[in-house]
């Protein structure tokens, strides 16, 4: 890491949206004191950081890699997992039905974890995150390697946790769930925040003009703005109409012309010179 | 405490669940105790192999022919009249364990007053030496009865004395004194030979003056063990602890692997807290894993109970201290490869030493000295102690303080390893 500096205020969804190596599970890993910091501090509302078990006890974790017992049933696992948060009794056995069923699991909660199918199985891994009621939530990656069906299942989920007044930190490299689930979205990469903010203001700070895609018929012999991958022309413009009048005046010909509003996508690739996914 | 019988009940589940982890905490105890149970048994004398050795008759003669048929009696050998090269050969081979060589000479040797005794050679395997003291001892047994039976025959007795008279009376180097005193011992030895009743004096001779009657302390009688399984028992039990060890050490890893250990890790729970839940889990079952052992003797093997609290004391004494090498282990590596090898790697060698291998008087004396470090020594002794040694109070005391005291050092060197590999993780 490299100098991290992020408040998430409480009922707030922020999205850590990165690349493979970024350092989005080392941001997460702090903030449920898996790792110390070499440097800095972590605080959690104002009981203090996540070294002290009372404040590890309002966090709810779901690891990017599965953390579940596939020897034990869904509802085994979660019975165990609140245990460990002090549930007992009436008020676990409640707790666990109720994650089971938020996640859709309630009708295979007596089945060994290890039937599920993958996406089921990381619906379980958000349950155990769950079970013991946290004030915080810290999803690391949740949708990662599931099928669409469950994928969507998932960012259901999500979607009514956040309604429900969950401050949720929401690590992704799925531009399109940070766009739909998050409230704000940190943008990191090399272990850097290198913008932190609505996506309105993400937007609007790295550009916020139109981004225009034209597919050219040839290169021509002349200065082209923005950037030219293979035949595809990419820029900014804050009038696409006028620049792409005045392009094919000068005798730029081209097979296919796209205008639309910038994303996310565009964000990251002006902030760091390359694609997310590259 | 709600946290450490959690982690407990949940590993006890996995276990559970796991049958091959079930196999190596039961079965294959059980397996071993069996095993060397039968091993034991088969050393009674009754049911042992007999020692399959030549014998080499360089002698050719009439009283030879008769020791080799005394040998032969013997239902501890098993001869083969064969030559001297005949019988290397087959020791090279390892077709036959030694070889007796009845000297030329034996039967001018073997008589009363001989000049000169008789040389018996054995031929060993170098791989069986420590079989030659027995032989030995068999080869002069056969040449005392065959001594003894000539004596026995009056007539013959008679005949051989009166050879010894003639050399005594010609022997020029003995001063003539001695040769008088020589030739008026045989010459009475001759008239009560001459006058003796026969039978009674045959009699007389032939009764064994003296047996060796072979008695096992452990075997029998009051306070002592009832069989060879209440002997070997204590043994499996150690490789049933060793199994549960060796099943539980890679608990911790896989939890690390699988990413579990990262969720414990982030619950509001102490690090010594979930090596508690741990460890707990594995002494209960390995406390199991012996009193089913000790069930299974005790209806199967017709081991007896007689000490059921000092039993306890050290089944409890010796799970305690395989627990706590259990966490040193489980924490020796980071993954199941490492950890499963430096278990069994360190488990084989406080086997071995501690004598469940292989009985302790069977290793070179500076192993014997060596296996105090092992605990396995003291928790041998603990359960035999307990089972049919009788022991009291204070002699089991010392080998159950002892495995309490490793087993204490073992744990808190597996919780600092353990926290290490935390904050490196």
């Amino acid at each position: 890491m490299a100098g991290v500096s992020l408040e998430i205020p409480r009922g707030i969804t922020l999205g850590l949206l990165g690349p493979n190596g970024a350092g989005k599970t080392t941001t997460m890993s702090m903030l449920a004191g898996l790792v110390r910091p070499d440097a800095g501090s972590v605080r959690i509302g104002d009981a203090g950081g996540p070294e002290l078990p009372a404040v590890r006890a309002t966090l709810g974790l779901a690891p990017q890699s599965l953390a579940i017992y596939t020897h034990l049933t869904g509802r085994e696992n979660l019975l165990f997992f609140g245990q460990l948060y002090g549930l007992s009794g009436a008020r676990l056995s409640e707790r666990a039905e109720w994650a089971l069923k938020f996640t859709g699991l309630e009708k295979r909660g007596d089945d060994f974890a290890r039937t599920y199918s993958g996406g089921m199985q990381r619906r379980l891994n958000l349950a155990c995150a769950l079970v013991h009621e946290p004030a915080v939530l810290l999803l690391d990656e949740p949708t990662a390697g599931v099928d669409p069906q469950s994928r969507n299942h998932l960012i259901e989920n999500i979607l009514a946790l956040k309604q429900s007044g969950l401050t949720i930190l929401y690590t992704t490299h799925y531009m399109e769930e940070a766009e739909k689930l998050c409230d704000r979205i940190a943008i990191m990469d090399a272990g850097r925040v290198l913008a932190d903010g609505t996506l309105s203001e993400l937007l609007t700070q790295n550009g916020g003009q139109s981004v225009v895609e034209m597919e050219l018929k040839r290169v021509p012999e002349l200065a082209l703005p923005g950037k030219l991958d293979g035949k595809t022309l990419r820029f900014e413009s804050s009038d696409a109409g006028a620049d792409v009048l005045k392009l094919a005046q000068s005798g730029v010909e081209f097979e296919t012309l796209t205008v639309r509003r910038p994303s996310l996508e565009d964000v990251f690739l002006k902030l760091t010179g390359r694609s997310l996914r590259d | 405490m709600g946290v450490i019988l959690a982690v407990a009940l949940k590993d006890l589940r996995l276990l559970a669940r796991d049958r091959m982890g079930l196999f190596w905490v039961l079965g294959f105890p059980l397996l071993i105790a069996v095993l060397f149970g039968a091993m034991f048994r088969g050393q009674n004398a009754s049911a042992a192999r007999p020692l399959a050795a030549a014998v080499v008759n360089e002698d050719g003669s009439a009283l030879s022919e008769k020791f080799i048929a005394l040998l032969k009696e013997n239902s501890a050998l098993e001869l083969q009249a064969l030559s001297r090269g005949e019988a290397l050969e087959a020791l090279r081979k390892r077709a036959l364990a030694a070889a007796i060589v009845v000297p030329k000479g034996f039967e001018r040797n073997a008589g009363f007053a001989a000049t000169e005794s008789v040389v018996f050679e054995i031929e060993i395997d170098p791989a069986r030496r420590t079989e030659a003291a027995m032989l030995q001892g068999l080869v002069l047994e056969a040449h005392g009865r065959l001594s003894r039976a000539r004596m026995a025959d009056a007539k013959a007795f008679q005949d051989s004395i009166q050879g010894v008279d003639m050399a005594l009376r010609f022997n020029d180097a003995l001063p003539a004194e001695q040769r008088a005193v020589g030739s008026k011992f045989v010459d009475d030895l001759d008239g009560f030979l001459e006058k003796v009743d026969p039978k009674l004096y045959e009699r007389a001779l032939t009764r064994q003056s003296a047996t060796v009657k072979v008695l096992d302390f452990g075997m029998g009688g009051s306070g002592l063990a009832a069989n060879s399984f209440e002997i070997t028992f204590p043994s499996g039990m150690i490789w049933g602890l060793i199994g549960c060890v060796a099943t539980f050490s890679l608990s911790l890893v896989r939890e690390r692997l699988s990413g579990t250990f990262l969720r414990l890790r982030a619950a509001p729970v102490s690090t010594g807290s979930i090596l508690a839940g741990k460890a707990l889990a594995c002494l209960l079952v390995c406390m199991a894993t012996l009193k089913l052992l000790m069930a299974i003797g005790v209806v199967g093997f017709h081991v007896r109970l007689r000490d059921p609290v000092g039993l306890a004391a050290a089944v409890f004494c010796a799970a305690f201290c395989f627990t706590g090498l259990m966490m040193l282990i489980s924490t020796l590596g980071t993954t199941e490869q490492s950890v499963a090898g430096a278990g069994w790697a360190i488990l084989m060698v406080l086997a071995m030493f501690g004598g469940a291998m292989m009985p302790l008087y069977f290793m070179p004396e500076w192993m014997q000295n060596a296996s105090a470090v092992s605990p396995v020594k003291w928790a041998i002794l603990a359960l035999e102690g307990a089972l049919w040694r009788g022991f009291g109070v204070n002699e089991l005391a010392a080998p159950c303080v002892l495995l309490v005291g490793v087993g204490v050092a073992a744990f808190a060197g597996g919780v600092v390893l353990a926290r290490r590999q935390n904050l490196a993780s």
